[in-house]
């Protein structure tokens, strides 16, 4: 049994507890508090000038299938696969390298979960339909299924420019938005109509509801379609991305869907994208204020490491600080259905915990240490 | 007159400490300390809350064209373009940057080619026509060596496959300027040569090369051919700076280090590490720090800030976000600082420039605000 003093703790609810002690046992959190009798057999960690929060959650990493070091154009990804717009069979299990040196530098930034979604990688080669995206725990394996959740699959479709860059560069359709429509509708009719081949399989799991959908859409254009397209077919799904979402938040409020919302604007090359130039720093308190709750992430490989001072720099721009850390924590853990045992802590979920030397959300803060499953991952 | 009442001032020096007050005529800065009175009749900017900062100078970045790029690759070496005619006035990126507190920017053309062009500084003033945004600074010669050369030229022209062939191209290209910088010296009358006039005043030592090396052998490169053709240089980049720190702190070269935030994106970029600008300052080197930005740009302070967990000093950190950068520039007698007699450039933010959860609230290039935020 382990028991982590600390000063600072981040709740559920994203506000901050001083002097709780966090008590640990077989990966699990047993008890925590402010006056826990300590077990005499317990290993004492003392964190008392520092700060435990959950694990960071990432809802949108695209993590581990650009090589590195990799060349220019994500060249040498393995996701996604471009050959057809539409690939639902396409599993980022198969993608994901484990041994790939970013995710052992995301995880020391404090992360213990993401979703891996197969799509672009902030080069461009975004795809339309790319595949299933799933939860993976950041532990350190050389073996790709010991780090995945099963059954935390998400079928993940992109609108707009991502796609249509990707193919029209390729000369090869969809190339327009009512054209990325049609193809997608195509799918979802064959397999609704029975069709029995590996791609309707997975869309009919979809039309279920047994699999959920997420929609990235930036624009308002894009998000229109994408709410368009979730009520036609009645899918269970999810929005991401949302760069443009300010200009739309009534349409977001109505549709009430969960979302990700990209903590754009930040440091990255992909900004180059058209889709993405309307972006303002007040975008997520403008969508707070329209009663949303959302989870924040990064959308590229390496930025994911960033999402917490991302998701901090939001605060300047008006989101509250509680909403910030939620939105990179229990937020993201709801909208991937992990919620009942990673996310925020709480007795009896996993012990998926970092330690800050301040608050994870402020740039001055660093990680120096990262718990998942009660095993400590890293050490600063 | 202007009389900005300032919460904390941040010095030259890089420390911060207040309250006190600024005075602003006539575009120039007359007086600012804590112990400045307010005179009569002065229009008084109350800031009392925030802290004043100098304006933040982006050393070297890429924003504010429209279309097209800052690339141009029809050859590897294009001495003769100028980064100024690549500059849309009208971009939405410059209100994102003036509102981000940045007064003074360096646009260097990219880095695909060995010699890109010719690189211009701009103040973020408000104008229509480029000659606005005008800046006596030298036109520093933007180079790259390493990954970008050879990925831009060996698959699309079938040129350029290795280091090698950047070095010799290079030094080709050098050892053809000099010629002809003598033969014009001894024949004034022969037809110019663009391309090789364009050479001529970094040849003569009267601007720099700023050279993009990722790589530490890139670096060395760089510095050696600098040193056969004796000119000034300054590093980009630099990634791999902490694996040569004696070297380069031996060498006192100047460079612009970053971004330090975009690990992996390309192999001569793997080695990257965000302690790095903490040891380079214990190393006694000096450098300003860049995001080599697009829009963003506007976040420079706070990636600054970020690496002062890492072991950079806040101080250091200031200084390299505006006086390293003015130096580098060569404009540091004009601005990068609040001083009396400098450009009233100025950025005011609610806390620490350095910190993410401050905001730009008003900026001020030449005495006049470019940027003020509602209710401030």
């Amino acid at each position: 049994m382990q028991a982590f003093k600390c000063g600072y703790m981040i709740r559920p609810d994203g506000s901050v507890a001083r002097d709780q002690t966090i008590l640990v046992e077989n990966g699990k959190i047993l008890r925590l508090g402010a006056d826990l009798a300590i077990p005499a057999d317990a290993e004492v960690v003392d964190c008392r000038n520092q700060w435990i929060s959950p694990g960071l959650i990432d809802p949108a990493a695209h993590l581990g299938y650009v090589k590195e070091p990799t060349a220019y154009d994500g060249e040498l990804a393995d996701c996604p696969e471009t050959s057809d717009p539409i690939m639902p069979q396409f599993h980022v299990l198969e993608a994901f390298d484990p041994c790939n040196p970013s995710i052992q530098r995301v995880m020391q930034h404090g992360f213990t979960t993401v979703f891996c979604e197969p799509g672009g990688n902030g080069f461009g080669g975004a795809s339309l339909l790319a595949g299933q995206g799933g939860c993976l725990k950041l532990r350190t394996s050389a073996v790709a299924d010991r780090m995945y959740i099963a059954g935390t699959e998400q079928v993940c479709i992109e609108l707009g420019d991502g796609p249509k860059m990707t193919f029209g560069m390729m000369k090869r359709p969809p190339y327009t938005r009512p054209g990325q429509l049609e193809m997608l509708r195509s799918a979802f009719d064959a397999a609704r109509s029975g069709a029995q081949d590996r791609k309707s399989k997975v869309l009919m799991e979809a039309l279920n509801g047994t699999k959920k959908v997420r929609i990235t859409a930036q624009t308002p254009l894009d998000i229109a379609n994408a709410i368009r397209l979730g009520s036609e077919y009645e899918l269970s799904y999810l929005l991401e991305g949302l760069v443009q979402g300010y200009l739309v938040p009534e349409l977001l409020s109505e549709a009430n869907v969960p979302c990700i919302v990209e903590a754009m604007p930040y440091p990255t090359y992909s900004m180059q994208s058209i889709d993405l130039y309307g972006c303002h720093y007040e975008n997520a308190a403008s969508l707070e204020k329209a009663g949303l709750s959302f989870a924040l992430s990064m959308r590229e490989a390496e930025m994911t490491a960033s999402l917490p001072i991302a998701a901090g720099r939001l605060t300047a721009y008006g989101l509250g600080e509680a909403a910030a850390r939620r939105a990179i924590t229990i937020r993201a853990a709801e909208l991937l259905g992990i919620s009942g045992r990673t996310g925020s802590l709480e007795a009896e979920k996993d012990a998926d915990f970092a330690v800050f030397t301040g608050d994870p959300i402020d740039n001055t803060s660093c990680c120096t240490a990262v718990y998942i499953d009660g095993v400590r991952e890293y050490l600063r | 007159m202007i009389a900005i009442k300032c919460g904390t001032i941040v010095w030259r020096d890089g420390s911060a400490s207040g309250p006190g007050v600024a005075l602003i005529d006539s575009g120039k800065i007359i007086d600012v300390g804590s112990d400045v009175p307010v005179p009569e009749g002065a229009e008084v900017v109350d800031a009392s809350s925030c802290w004043v900062s100098p304006g933040i100078i982006e050393p070297h970045c890429h924003v504010c064209y429209d279309a097209g790029g800052f690339n141009e690759m029809s050859d590897p070496v294009t001495p003769e373009m100028q980064a100024r005619d690549t500059f849309y006035p009208f971009s939405r990126w410059l209100p994102a940057l003036r509102a981000g507190g940045i007064t003074t920017i360096c646009l260097l053309p990219g880095s695909a080619n060995l010699i890109g062009g010719v690189g211009w500084t701009a103040k973020l003033r408000r104008g229509t026509v480029t000659s606005d945004f005008d800046v006596d600074a030298a036109r520093p010669v933007k180079m790259a060596l390493g990954d970008n050369p050879i990925s831009a030229y060996s698959k699309r022209q079938g040129r350029l496959f290795c280091r090698m062939g950047n070095a010799a191209l290079m030094r080709s290209a050098l050892m053809e300027a000099r010629a002809y910088m003598d033969d014009r010296e001894s024949r004034p009358e022969m037809k110019p040569n663009m391309k090789w006039e364009a050479l001529l005043p970094l040849l003569r030592g009267e601007v720099p090369a700023r050279v993009h090396a990722h790589r530490a052998d890139d670096m060395v490169m760089a510095v050696e051919l600098a040193e056969e053709f004796g000119y000034r240089i300054i590093l980009e980049h630099c990634d791999e700076c902490w694996m040569v720190k004696d070297w380069l702190a031996a060498k006192k070269v100047p460079f612009c280090l970053g971004p330090l935030y975009t690990p992996g994106v390309k192999a001569e970029m793997r080695n990257i590490s965000l302690a790095c600008a903490g040891e380079m300052e214990e190393a006694g080197c000096f450098f300003a720090l860049t995001t080599d930005g697009y829009w963003n740009v506007s976040c420079g302070p706070y990636m600054a800030g970020t690496l002062t967990a890492y072991g950079l000093s806040r101080e250091y950190a200031r200084r390299a976000i505006t006086i390293h950068g003015a130096q580098i520039l060569g404009i540091d007698t004009h601005t990068g600082s609040l001083e009396p007699g400098k450009d009233a450039d100025i950025a005011i933010f609610t806390g620490d420039p350095l910190v993410n959860k401050s905001r730009c609230v008003a900026t001020m290039v030449d005495g006049e605000f470019v940027y003020r935020e509602e209710g401030f």
